[in-house]
This record gives C-alpha cells, sequence and structure tokens, in this order.
C-alpha cells in the first residue's frame, strides 16, 4: 500500500476519483 | 427556394474527403456525418489512433515476452492479441474481474502468475475505452471528459516508468521493452506510448476547450508510481 498526499486543486475530481477507487477496492493507497 | 437552400446544407454536411495513398481525393456521402461535429470526427480518429497504438505496444510486447501468452494456454501471439481485441465483451479469468488500473498493475506484481502482458494491456485499453466513454464512434450529444483523458495519458507515463523501473525480487524486469545496450539499442516502446500519449493530451485539451475549462497538471507530479482512476471521475 502507498502512502499519497493529495494537492487539491481545481474542482478536486482527482481527489474524489481516488477517494472512491480505494473505496471500491480498485486502488490499493492511503490517504494520510 | 428555403428548403432547396437546406437540403444543400445537410447533402454538403454529409459529405466527406479522404485523400488516397496516391494522393487522389475520394467524397463520399454519408448520413451519419449529419450528426456529427467537426471535433466528434477528430475523437474518432485519435480513439482508433490511441486503440491502434497500443494494440501495437501489445504485440511488440508479446513479440519480447513470448512466454507471457503461452502462461495462458493459448495457441500463439495472434491468440492472445485477439483476446484484447475483444475485451468490451469478455474479461480475462485470470484478472479476477479487474479492470484499467487495477489490472495494468498487476503485471508489476510479485504475486500474479499469469499472462503479465495481458495484465498490463487490458489494463491499459479498457482505461483508454472508459476514457472515451465505451464509445467507438462520437456524435453531436456525445461529450467526453477533459479529466479522463488526460489521467489516461498520465498513466500511460505510468506504464512507461514502471516497465523501465520495476523489478522482480530477482532483479530482473517483469516485462522486457525498451533495449539500453548501445549495441542494440531498440527505443520503439518508448516512442510508441510517447505517440499514444500525446494524441490522449491533444484530445485532452480539446475536449477542455469544447467545455470552457482548464486541465489541472498538479496530480501528475504528486502521484507518479500509481495508475490515476479513470473510470472514477465525474
Amino acid at each position: 500500500m502507498k502512502n499519497i498526499v493529495i494537492l487539491i486543486s481545481g474542482r478536486g475530481s482527482n481527489m474524489e476519483a481516488l477517494i472512491a477507487a480505494r473505496a471500491a477496492g480498485c486502488l490499493s493507497i492511503s490517504l494520510p | 427556394m428555403r428548403w432547396l437552400a437546406i437540403f444543400l446544407v445537410l447533402v454538403l454536411a454529409a459529405c466527406s474527403t479522404k485523400m488516397g495513398k496516391d494522393g487522389r481525393t475520394e467524397t463520399a456521402m454519408d448520413v451519419k456525418y449529419l450528426a456529427k461535429t467537426e471535433i466528434d470526427r477528430i475523437a474518432d480518429t485519435s480513439r482508433t489512433e490511441v486503440m491502434a497504438g497500443l494494440m501495437l505496444i501489445a504485440d511488440k510486447l508479446y513479440r519480447r515476452n513470448p512466454k507471457e501468452w503461452k502462461k495462458a494456454g493459448l495457441a500463439n501471439r495472434d491468440a492472445a492479441l485477439e483476446r484484447l481485441n475483444l475485451r468490451q465483451y469478455r474479461n480475462l479469468p485470470e484478472l479476477n474481474g479487474a479492470r484499467e488500473g487495477q489490472a495494468a498493475a498487476l503485471a508489476f506484481s510479485e504475486a500474479y502468475a499469469g499472462d503479465r502482458v495481458a495484465a498490463l494491456m487490458f489494463g491499459l485499453l479498457t482505461m483508454a475505452d472508459a476514457a472515451f466513454e465505451h464509445k467507438e464512434e462520437f456524435y453531436i450529444l456525445d461529450g467526453l471528459n477533459e479529466m479522463k483523458l488526460y489521467n489516461c495519458a498520465r498513466n500511460m507515463d505510468v506504464a512507461v516508468w514502471k516497465l523501465g523501473h520495476d523489478r522482480t525480487a530477482a532483479g530482473e524486469p517483469f516485462l522486457l521493452s525498451n533495449e539500453l545496450d548501445p549495441g542494440n539499442r531498440n527505443l520503439s516502446f518508448e516512442r510508441e506510448f510517447g505517440r499514444v500519449m500525446g494524441l490522449l493530451d491533444f484530445m485532452a485539451k480539446v475536449v477542455a476547450d469544447r467545455n470552457g475549462r482548464n486541465l489541472s497538471r498538479l496530480t501528475q507530479t504528486v502521484v507518479s508510481t500509481i495508475f490515476l482512476p479513470v473510470s472514477f471521475l465525474k
């Protein structure tokens, strides 16, 4: 599992997608 | 008179002119062009070129890594490529339902014992399908999301990076691709991935312009070793 830090810019759509992908078990990441 | 003018506009809009290999132009009329804008035609061509580029990379990877298609019990390389061509109708059993980034990441996992070329390319192809909203042709009412196209392009970058850097516990690359030996230099994978990235980035900019949005480049520097989500973007 990788720790990642997200710098939010724009509409935050990528942050939402990363969180949704993690919740669906499609992405093994940790958001500290 | 007004009806004649409308008729002429419609007929001209339905015309397309193509230049053949011999340099001659050929004008054809197809009703489907009535429902297409110029951007739709650009999207059609971009999608076709992206998919052809990815299939070419798959072919090249199988040529360099023939043991991979044998793992799936297939008769030859063509059968392995055909499985990728049929991705929209069939999942690959060894991937347990994984698609897009999740499938591509399996190619670089020690725990995965299946066909690594299939995992990587099935992942990238299904990701590109999602970036083009699972459509093969585009019409006036079809919308594309610039961030999906942009993330897809960045994921090609991630794939190139992982092909060059990720290693097994024994220190071997998971898949052979570019060759840096000066005596037998081969950077053709890098070149083809670059072409696909360029097409996706170009399309992302065209779509962003049409949607009146700007693309954010920040995520690229933050996330460089994971495949960014495409389908999960809204």
